[in-house]
C-alpha cells in the first residue's frame, strides 16, 4: 500500500512537472526541433536553395577540415568570445552595482547606461566608426593627449578585432539589467546582519552580494557565451570580415556560404560544428556550476 | 408586407451589384520587389496602374541588396516567389544557371520596338542584354545602369593651381601629387572601396583602371556560359602595380590606414572615381561650401568604361506570367526610366531620354553622356558563381592595397583561386 | 575625527559621481549622435569632426520624416506584435521556469538542456525550414510567426527566471504546501510578488527585442501595410544614399516607447540598498 502511494506521488509529481513545462517543451518540438533536424539533414546535402537538395554524404564535413577559412573563422570567433564575454560581464556587473546605489538621479544614470540597447544599430555602427577613426576618433584623440599614437583600428589586420572587442564590451545593456534584477533580489536583512557583525562594504560584497548573485552570474555567463559565439551584425555592418579576413567571424562566414554563395548544405555543416562547440561548452559550464553557484 | 418585399429586393439588387462589380474589377495582383527610393517605385506603380486598371501592383521596398537577396532566397525555397524582382545585374546569370528565372527571349523578340526603342537605342541599350544572357537565352530586362566618372573638388583644384581634371594616367599622377597635402591630411585621390569584399571592389577599385590598359578579367564562352580567367595577364598586374605605387610610392592615393569617415564631404580628397548613383546623395549631403564637378575618367592606352546596374527578372515559379512580363516591360521602358532617374538623381540608361533637361544641360549629365558616346563601352562578363569568385578576387586585391602582397603575387593568387573555384 | 570621515565620504562621492558621469557620457554617445543628427539639415550630417549642436536645429525633420511614410500604421503593427510577444513570454516563461526550478520530474535537466540548445544553432540555417513550416501552416505574411512562438516559452527567459527562482527560499513554498496550496497557487500567490524584478526585466528585454526585431518581419512580412517600425525606418535608405537626418528623427520617435517602458519599470526596481554607505 505504502509503495503504491509513493509511486503515485512520483507519478503525480512527474505529471505536474510536465504540465508546467509543456509550453516550453511544445515550443521546442514545434518551432525548433523540426528546423534543427532539417538543418542537420541538410548538412549532408548539397543545397543551393533554388533547387532541391542532393545527398552527398559527409563531403561537407570533409571539406570543413581542409578549409583554411573555417579555422580562421573559428579562431577569430574564439578570440572575440574570449575578449568580450569576461570584459562585458565585469563591466556590466560593476555598472549594475553602481546603479544599485541610493544616489541622486539613479534613474537618469540607469537610463543612460541602458541607452545603447535602445539606440539604433546603424547609429551605433556609425558612432563607433567615428570613435575608432585613426585620425580624429575619440580613442586615438585621447591616446594622443597622452602622447601615444593610436593604431589604425578597423583598418588594420591586427587592431580590427580588438576594436570590435571594445565595441562588444561596451554593449552591456542586457546583462546589466539582469544583474540589476539579481541585486534587487538580495534580501536586505543579510546586509544588515553583516553591518551588525561589524563588516564594511567589502564584507558585504564578498559574503552577501557575490554569493547571492552567483545564479545570475551563471546565467549571464552561459547566455553571453552562447550569444557571443554567434556574433554577426557588427562584423557584417562594420568590417565585412576584413581587413584580410582578420575579423571573419564564424556566423558571418556561415552566412556568406549559406546565403550569399548558395551553399546551404555547407553552411548547415558549419552550423552544426558550431552547435557542438557551444553545446559542449554549455554542458561544461553546467557541470562546474555546482561548485560555485549558490541556490536554495 | 410591401416593405418586407422591398427590403429583400433592395438587398438582392445590392448583392447583385457587388457581385457584378467584383467580377468586372477582378484584378490581377502582381508583386514587385525593389529597393528605394520609395517615391520612385510608387510613381512607376501608379502610372502603370492607371494605364492598366485591371492590374494591381504590390510594391515591396527592401532596405538593401543583401536583405532582398535573403528574402528572395527564403521565399524561393518556400515556393512563394514574387512576380517581378529588381536585382543586381550580376545575379541574373547565376540564378538563370540554377533554372530559377523565366527566360524572356521571345518577349523581347516580339516586342523589339517597344523594348529596344524606336529608333533603336543607339548607344548601348541593345548590347546591354549581353549582361543578362546565359547559354544564349536572355533572362532579364534592364532597369537602371551607371558607369564610372571622375568627380573632383573644384576648390582644392584651384588651390593647387589646376584648372581642369586630369585626362591621362600621367596627369592623374601628376595632379594627384600636387593635390596631396599631408599637413592638412588631404589626399589627391582614394579608391572606391578598400574593405567591401564584393564584386564592387574588383570593378570600381581596380577594373575601372585596368580597362584603360586593355585588361580583360574574364572571357565567358557563349554556349556553355563557362568562364576563363585572365587575371594574371601583364595588363592587370601592371595596373595593380600602378595603383599600389600611387598609394605607397607616390603617396597621393589614400592608404587604408589613413581612411577617415566622410573624407569627400570634408574636403580631404581632391578627386575620386564613382558612378552617377552618387549624384543624388551628394546633392543632399555635400556641405554647401564644397564645389564638386564631373569629368571623364582618365585614360591610358585605351579609353574605356564599363557599366553596371540593376535588372528586372521574373522568378520561374511566378503564377502571373503574362501580367509580370507586361509590368516588367513597362518598368524597363522609357517612361519608367525617366521616373526612376528623377527620384534617384541618377542618369537614365536610355539615351533617347538624354535629349530632355536636366540630362541635356546639367554638366554632370552632359559629361556622363559624352563619356558614353566617346569611350569604348566594355560589358563585364557574368557567369554562374560570379559573386563568390569576385569576392575571392577582391581578397587578393585587398591584400595588395594593404601592401601585404606584391601585385604580381596577388593577381597570381586571384587567378589560381578563381580557376579552382570554377572547376568544382 | 568626524570631519575627516565626512571628508573621506565626500571625496569618495565626488569620485563615484565623476566615474559614473563619464561612463554615462560614453554610453550615451550614439544616442546623442542620433539626436544631434536628427536636428541637422542634410548638408551638415557628414561634417567631420562631428558638430554636435546643429545650427540652426531643424525641428521639421521630425514632422517631415514621420509624414513621409505611414508610420502611424507601422506603430500600430509593432504595438500589436510586441504586446502579444510580451504577454506570451511572461506567461509561458514563468510557468516553465517554475517547473524547472521547483519541481522534480524525470528528465528535467535533460529537457532543460534541450530547450537551451535551441539557441545554439545560428538562425541562418533554420530560417528556411522554419519558413517552410510556417508556409504549410498558412501563417506567411501575418503576425503569427512573430508572436505565437513567444507563447511557447522562449529559452532565454525560461533560463533567466529559473535562475532567479533558485535564489528564493524553499521554505516559503513548503509553508504554503502545508497550508494546502496547489503548485500553481504557490507560484502565483507566493513566488510571483518576489519575482517582480525578474519579471520586469523580462518585460523590458522582450519589449526591446520584439520592438527592434528586423530579421523576423523582413522574412515573414511581404505586405508593406503590415510593416513594423523597424522595417519602416529602412525606407529612409535608398539604394545609394540615406536620408540620415530623417532616419534619426524617426528612429528617436521609434525608441521612445522602449525608453518609456524602461523608465516605468524602474518604479518597481526599488532604489537599491546602500552598499557603500552613501547618502541618497
Amino acid at each position: 500500500m505504502v509503495i503504491k502511494m509513493r509511486l503515485n506521488r512520483t507519478l503525480k509529481e512527474n505529471i505536474e512537472g510536465y504540465l508546467f513545462i509543456s509550453p516550453a517543451l511544445l515550443g521546442v518540438i514545434i518551432f525548433s526541433l523540426g528546423p534543427m533536424i532539417a538543418s542537420l539533414i541538410l548538412s549532408f546535402m548539397q543545397y543551393d536553395i533554388v533547387n532541391p537538395p542532393r545527398f552527398i554524404g559527409t563531403s561537407n564535413f570533409k571539406a570543413l577540415l581542409t578549409d583554411p577559412l573555417f579555422s580562421k573563422a573559428l579562431f577569430n570567433t574564439m578570440y572575440y568570445v574570449g575578449g568580450v564575454v569576461p570584459l562585458r560581464l565585469i563591466v556590466a556587473l560593476l555598472a549594475a552595482i553602481l546603479l544599485n546605489q541610493k544616489i541622486k538621479g539613479v534613474t537618469f544614470y540607469r537610463t543612460a547606461y541602458y541607452l545603447p540597447s535602445v539606440s539604433a544599430g546603424v547609429a551605433i555602427s556609425i558612432v563607433w566608426t567615428y570613435v575608432l577613426d585613426p585620425q580624429y576618433g575619440l580613442i586615438n584623440s585621447v591616446l594622443r593627449y597622452f602622447g601615444i599614437e593610436g593604431p589604425p583600428w578597423l583598418q588594420s589586420t591586427t587592431w580590427a578585432m580588438p576594436g570590435l572587442i571594445l565595441m562588444g564590451t561596451w554593449s552591456i545593456g542586457q546583462p546589466m539589467v539582469i544583474f540589476l534584477a539579481g541585486l534587487q533580489g538580495i534580501p536586505t536583512h543579510l546586509y544588515e546582519a553583516v553591518s551588525i557583525d561589524g563588516g564594511n562594504w567589502w564584507h558585504k560584497f564578498r559574503y552577501v552580494t557575490l554569493p547571492m548573485l552567483t545564479p545570475v552570474i551563471f546565467f549571464n555567463m552561459v547566455m553571453q557565451t552562447i550569444g557571443t559565439f554567434q556574433v554577426f551584425t557588427s562584423v557584417y555592418v562594420m568590417t565585412n570580415g576584413g581587413p584580410m579576413n582578420s575579423t571573419l567571424v564564424y556566423v558571418f562566414y556561415l552566412y556568406q556560404q549559406a546565403f550569399q554563395w548558395l551553399k546551404m548544405g555547407y553552411g548547415s555543416a558549419l552550423a552544426w560544428v558550431l552547435f557542438l562547440i557551444i553545446f559542449t561548452l554549455t554542458v561544461l559550464q553546467f557541470r562546474i556550476s555546482s561548485l560555485w553557484v549558490y541556490h536554495e | 408586407m410591401l416593405k418586407w418585399r422591398e427590403f429583400v429586393s433592395c438587398i438582392l439588387i445590392v448583392l447583385l451589384l457587388i457581385g457584378t462589380e467584383s467580377i468586372v474589377l477582378a484584378k490581377t495582383t502582381i508583386t514587385w520587389w525593389t529597393l528605394g527610393p520609395r517615391e520612385g517605385a510608387e510613381e512607376i506603380k501608379q502610372v502603370y496602374e492607371k494605364k492598366n486598371p485591371d492590374v494591381s501592383v504590390e510594391v515591396l521596398i527592401l532596405p538593401s541588396w543583401d536583405d532582398l537577396w535573403k528574402k528572395l532566397m527564403v521565399s524561393v525555397a518556400g515556393g512563394v516567389t514574387p512576380d517581378v524582382v529588381r536585382g543586381k545585374d550580376y545575379w541574373v546569370v547565376d540564378l538563370a544557371s540554377r533554372k530559377a528565372l523565366l527566360p524572356l527571349d521571345d518577349v523581347i523578340e516580339k516586342n523589339k520596338k517597344e523594348i529596344l526603342g524606336m529608333p533603336p537605342e543607339r548607344i548601348y541599350t541593345r548590347r546591354i542584354y549581353d549582361l543578362y544572357t546565359y547559354q544564349g537565352r536572355i533572362y532579364a530586362l534592364p532597369f537602371h545602369n551607371f558607369w564610372p566618372v571622375l568627380v573632383y573638388n573644384e576648390n582644392l583644384f584651384k588651390e593647387a593651381g589646376l584648372r581642369r581634371a586630369p585626362r591621362t594616367f600621367e596627369e592623374f599622377r601628376e595632379f594627384g601629387i600636387k593635390l596631396t597635402k599631408p599637413e592638412k591630411k588631404q589626399w589627391g585621390t582614394m579608391l572606391y572601396t578598400y574593405t567591401r569584399l564584393e564584386p564592387t571592389l574588383v570593378l570600381w577599385s581596380f577594373y575601372v583602371y585596368s580597362l584603360q590598359n586593355k585588361a580583360i578579367l574574364v572571357k565567358v564562352a557563349k554556349e556553355t556560359g563557362e568562364p576563363t580567367f585572365l587575371l594574371d595577364a601583364p595588363e592587370s598586374v601592371n595596373t595593380l602595380q600602378w595603383i599600389v605605387d600611387n598609394i605607397y610610392r607616390y603617396k597621393f592615393c589614400t592608404p587604408p590606414e589613413a581612411i577617415s569617415p566622410n573624407m569627400i564631404e570634408n574636403e580631404k580628397v581632391a578627386m575620386w572615381i564613382t558612378g552617377q548613383f552618387s549624384f543624388g546623395g551628394y546633392d543632399r549631403t555635400m556641405p554647401p561650401n564644397v564645389k564638386w564637378a564631373v569629368a571623364p575618367i582618365p585614360t591610358n592606352i585605351e579609353k574605356a568604361i564599363f557599366t553596371e546596374g540593376n535588372a528586372l527578372f521574373i522568378p520561374a515559379g511566378t503564377k502571373n506570367k503574362e501580367a509580370a512580363i507586361e509590368f516588367a516591360k513597362f518598368a524597363s521602358g522609357k517612361e519608367a526610366d525617366l521616373i526612376w532617374s528623377k527620384w534617384s538623381g541618377t542618369m537614365p540608361f536610355r539615351d533617347s531620354n538624354w535629349a530632355k533637361p536636366p540630362y541635356s544641360n546639367m554638366p554632370r549629365y552632359v559629361v556622363s553622356a559624352n563619356e558614353m558616346k566617346t569611350y569604348k563601352l566594355v560589358f563585364p562578363q557574368y557567369f554562374p558563381g560570379y559573386t563568390e569568385v569576385m569576392s575571392k578576387v577582391a581578397e587578393s586585391l585587398q591584400a595588395a592595397f594593404y601592401n601585404k602582397m606584391s601585385p604580381l603575387d596577388a593577381m597570381k593568387k586571384a587567378q589560381a583561386d578563381a580557376a579552382s573555384m570554377v572547376k568544382k | 575625527m568626524k570631519n575627516s570621515k565626512k571628508f573621506k565620504t565626500t571625496i569618495w562621492e565626488i569620485f563615484l559621481y565623476t566615474i559614473m558621469s563619464i561612463g554615462a557620457l560614453i554610453f550615451m554617445l550614439p544616442f546623442l549622435w542620433m539626436i544631434s543628427t536628427s536636428l541637422k539639415p542634410s548638408t551638415q550630417v557628414f561634417i567631420y569632426p562631428i558638430q554636435w549642436i546643429p545650427r540652426p536645429p531643424v525641428w521639421r525633420n521630425y514632422i517631415d520624416s514621420l509624414r513621409s511614410a505611414p508610420f502611424g500604421r507601422y506603430y500600430l503593427n509593432t504595438t500589436i506584435i510586441t504586446a502579444l510577444t510580451v504577454l506570451g513570454t511572461v506567461i509561458s516563461s514563468t510557468l516553465s521556469a517554475y517547473g524547472f526550478a521547483r519541481l522534480s520530474f524525470k528528465g528535467r535537466d535533460l529537457f532543460f538542456l534541450l530547450i537551451l540548445s535551441a539557441m545554439m544553432l545560428p538562425n541562418q540555417v533554420t530560417v528556411i525550414p522554419q519558413f517552410i513550416m510556417f508556409k504549410l501552416l498558412g501563417w506567411l505574411n501575418t503576425f503569427l510567426p512573430l508572436t505565437v512562438p513567444s507563447f511557447f516559452g522562449p529559452p532565454f527567459f525560461i533560463f533567466l527566471l529559473r535562475q532567479y527562482m533558485l535564489t528564493l527560499p524553499k521554505e516559503l513554498d513548503d509553508a504554503a504546501f502545508i497550508d494546502g496550496c496547489s503548485k500553481l497557487q504557490v507560484l502565483v500567490l507566493i513566488l510571483l510578488p518576489l519575482l517582480k524584478p525578474a519579471i520586469f526585466t523580462m518585460t523590458i528585454l522582450t519589449f526591446l527585442g520584439s520592438w527592434n526585431d528586423f530579421f523576423g518581419p523582413l522574412i515573414y512580412l511581404s505586405d508593406m501595410k503590415k510593416y513594423t517600425v523597424t522595417l519602416g525606418l529602412t525606407l529612409f535608405r535608398g539604394e545609394f544614399a540615406t536620408y540620415w537626418n530623417w532616419l534619426m528623427a524617426a528612429s528617436i520617435v521609434a525608441i521612445l516607447p522602449c525608453l518609456l517602458i524602461f523608465m516605468l519599470a524602474q518604479k518597481y526596481f526599488i532604489q537599491g540598498i546602500a552598499l557603500t554607505g552613501l547618502k541618497g
